[in-house]
């Protein structure tokens, strides 16, 4: 790449083009270049990518309907037949961690996006135009920031009832909306600060200056360059959506059966007498969940690290 | 867009050759510790092959001249408050800002100090500079990544076709400046505003942009305004020079004229302070003492009068000098003490005395 017949050029001091060697790689394509040397995020993607397809097809995994259960069977540990064991339905435990997985992936990923997109949108208004719309909305902002995720959570699952024998996607759904409300606070605030940095630099400026609409601004120079603080923090609270939905599933307020969940089999588990009597009923559903949360924690810190030069 | 604004300025001509005639400029800072004047009255004007240099250090409102008239102030906190901006018999103060929009870059462009922050880190230059045909002439993206090559050669860049899919930071300093200087006359405008082009540069490296700049000004015919503090870059590429301080026109006048016979106490000062060839070897570079005046507490009287070696009791008191015609209107400087003895004393090149 540093001849080119076809090109008339004079040679220029302290600007050879051997200045620019390799191919030409922007701010992802550096943090990939960075992320695919570190062993971390192969385990981190693999974990995922093992749980997302888990929460796709679950029959890749396993072939027992998660609902079939046989009382005789209650409480048995792990043997052969049931790799798991069965729980005190009689259900086996195997089965319904893996069908467990979608629901509790679909509330982190759903309510990630939500809040980001929420956050990212609302972020950018506020720090673009400022003045009293940033007033306004980063005290909404602080209104809702001021109540405590699980607390809110239990409050608002609590006073919209879920009717039994509701669609399953309704019931995911009203727990993404939960978390949403109390979670785009977060975003917000760390987008609106964003765009409050790359709103003065020079090239803002100089996009206008060469005659682009304020959309056209917005679109392609502030929100590219103020996106990736956000997208780093989504990946990590990704995982802390799943872990409160498991929490609120737990507590009784957020999945109900006959959703399968990995928060309703703790929550099952957990029973007065169940800990020391059947542990496998909690063990596999808490430890697919703590690698879920854990893969999703990683990925974002990996991302994290690519992206901050200061790291490099 | 595409249809109205399909050719570029050659449809606005004027019939004297006039592009640019600014009047009695003023802009103001409206801050939490009051109203700065960053321009009391600026006026000047700019024809077609011609290269107008704004003179001044920092903080005397070249700049903000500059953003005044592109209409890319900070609004609030900065505030047109008077004057005209005549383009092509067009006031620009008084278009509607949509319109305003499409006069930006197709017909008056400019170019920034720090080229590496005026380019969007996240995209490829090429995109950036294809991105202006998209917005004005609404051109495909192949077409215009075409347009966006080919210009990229004209502005010198080696091996164009390799290095329009790199990004800002893969470039030097000299590169990216010619990058910006790519985007900037994509559409052939009739006026480039060039804010301190070459600040950011070393030596070599600016001479380049220099001929660069007058070469596209050759072949094109755009007035080229040069905003700068460098009075090194100015005496080979200007026709005219605008000294300004503290937001006003003290002295302008044609190139050679400036730098042979400096008229006003401020240019005479700020001459006295380029290191000169023939300067005895051993002596201290002289400087102009103390500091711009403070916008938001304006001296009365002449603003450069504490920083004044002729200052004379009339300097102090009353309102700023306006602006006088000298030599038989073709040169203008704003001073009270023109025809005084120490000032005149520094006509003909006299400033090596002392």
């Amino acid at each position: 790449m540093t001849e080119t017949p076809h090109t008339h050029v004079e040679p220029i001091l302290g600007d050879t083009p051997e200045q620019v060697q390799g191919k030409p790689r922007s701010l992802w394509g550096d943090a990939w270049e960075i992320m695919r040397r570190r062993p971390l995020f192969w385990f981190a993607a693999a974990l995922l990518i093992f749980f997302i397809i888990m929460a796709i097809v679950p029959e890749l995994f396993t072939t027992k309907d998660p609902r079939a259960c046989f009382l005789e069977y209650s409480r048995q540990p792990p043997g052969p037949g049931a790799v798991f064991g069965y729980d005190f339905q009689g259900c086996d435990i195997f089965a319904r961690t893996i069908h467990g997985a979608r629901a509790s992936i679909m509330v982190g990923i759903f309510t990630a996006g939500f809040t980001a997109i929420l956050g990212s949108i609302l972020g950018t208004i506020a720090a673009y135009f400022g003045g009293w719309v940033d007033t306004v909305l980063s005290r909404l902002a602080d209104m809702f920031f001021a109540i405590p995720l699980l607390l809110g959570g239990i409050i608002i699952m609590y006073t919209i009832p879920t009717p039994p024998g509701s669609n399953y996607l309704l019931v995911v759904f009203k727990v993404v909306f939960a978390l949403s409300i109390l979670g785009w606070p977060s975003i917000f605030r760390l987008m609106r600060s964003s765009v409050l940095q790359t709103k003065p630099n020079d090239y803002v400026q100089a996009a206008r200056a060469l005659g682009a609409s304020p959309m056209h601004v917005v679109g392609s120079h502030i929100v590219p360059n103020s996106l990736a603080p956000v997208i780093v923090v989504s990946t990590i609270d990704l995982g802390a959506y799943i872990a409160t939905e498991a929490t609120l599933s737990f507590l009784g307020i957020g999945l109900q059966p006959p959703t399968v969940s990995w928060g309703i089999a703790i929550s099952n588990a957990s029973a007065l007498g169940y800990i020391r009597q059947a542990p496998h009923m909690l063990m596999f559903p808490a430890l697919f969940l703590s690698l879920a949360v854990l893969s999703f924690i990683m990925l974002g810190e990996v991302i994290r690290d690519a992206l901050d030069p200061k790291l490099r | 867009m595409a249809t109205n604004e399909s050719t570029s300025s050659n449809q606005w001509v004027s019939s004297n050759g006039r592009l640019l005639d600014v009047e009695d400029l003023h802009v103001e800072f409206r801050t939490r510790e009051g109203i700065a004047n960053a321009i009391n009255g600026v006026s000047f004007h700019l024809d077609r092959h011609e290269t107008l240099a704004i003179l001044g250090e920092s903080g005397s409102g070249k700049s903000v001249t500059a953003q005044a008239i592109m209409g890319i102030l900070d609004t609030p906190p900065g505030f047109v408050t008077g004057g005209v901006v005549n383009y092509c018999g067009v006031d620009l103060l008084g278009l509607k800002e949509k319109e305003r929009r499409k006069v930006r870059g197709a017909h008056i462009a400019m170019i920034f100090q720090d080229a590496l922050s005026s380019l969007n880190p996240c995209f490829p230059v090429g995109w950036q500079i294809a991105e202006m045909f998209r917005i004005h002439r609404g051109m495909t993206k192949a077409n215009a990544l075409k347009q966006a090559i080919a210009l990229m050669e004209k502005v010198k860049i080696p091996g164009a076709r390799e290095r329009v899919k790199a990004f800002p930071h893969q470039f030097s300093g000299g590169m990216r400046q010619r990058i910006m200087i790519a985007m900037a006359i994509a559409l052939d405008p009739a006026i480039l505003i060039a804010d301190e082009p070459t600040t950011a540069l070393d030596v070599t490296v600016q001479a380049q942009i220099m001929d660069l700049l007058k070469q596209i000004q050759e072949e094109s015919g755009m007035g080229l305004i040069l905003i700068t503090h460098d009075l090194g870059v100015v005496a080979n590429v200007a026709d005219r020079i605008a000294v300004m301080y503290a937001g006003r026109m003290v002295e302008s006048a044609m190139v050679h004229d400036v730098y042979a016979n400096p008229r006003h106490p401020y240019t005479i000062g700020l001459l006295e302070s380029v290191p000169r060839m023939d300067a005895k070897s051993g002596g201290v570079l002289p400087a102009i003492g103390g500091l711009p005046p403070n916008l938001l507490a304006m001296p009365e009287g002449c603003p450069f009068h504490p920083r004044c070696r002729f200052a004379a009791e009339e300097c102090r008191q009353g309102s700023p000098p306006p602006l006088t015609e000298l030599d038989q209107g073709s040169r203008y400087a704003a001073c009270w003490r023109l025809d005084s003895p120490e000032v005149t004393a520094h006509i003909q090149g006299g400033s090596d005395d002392d």
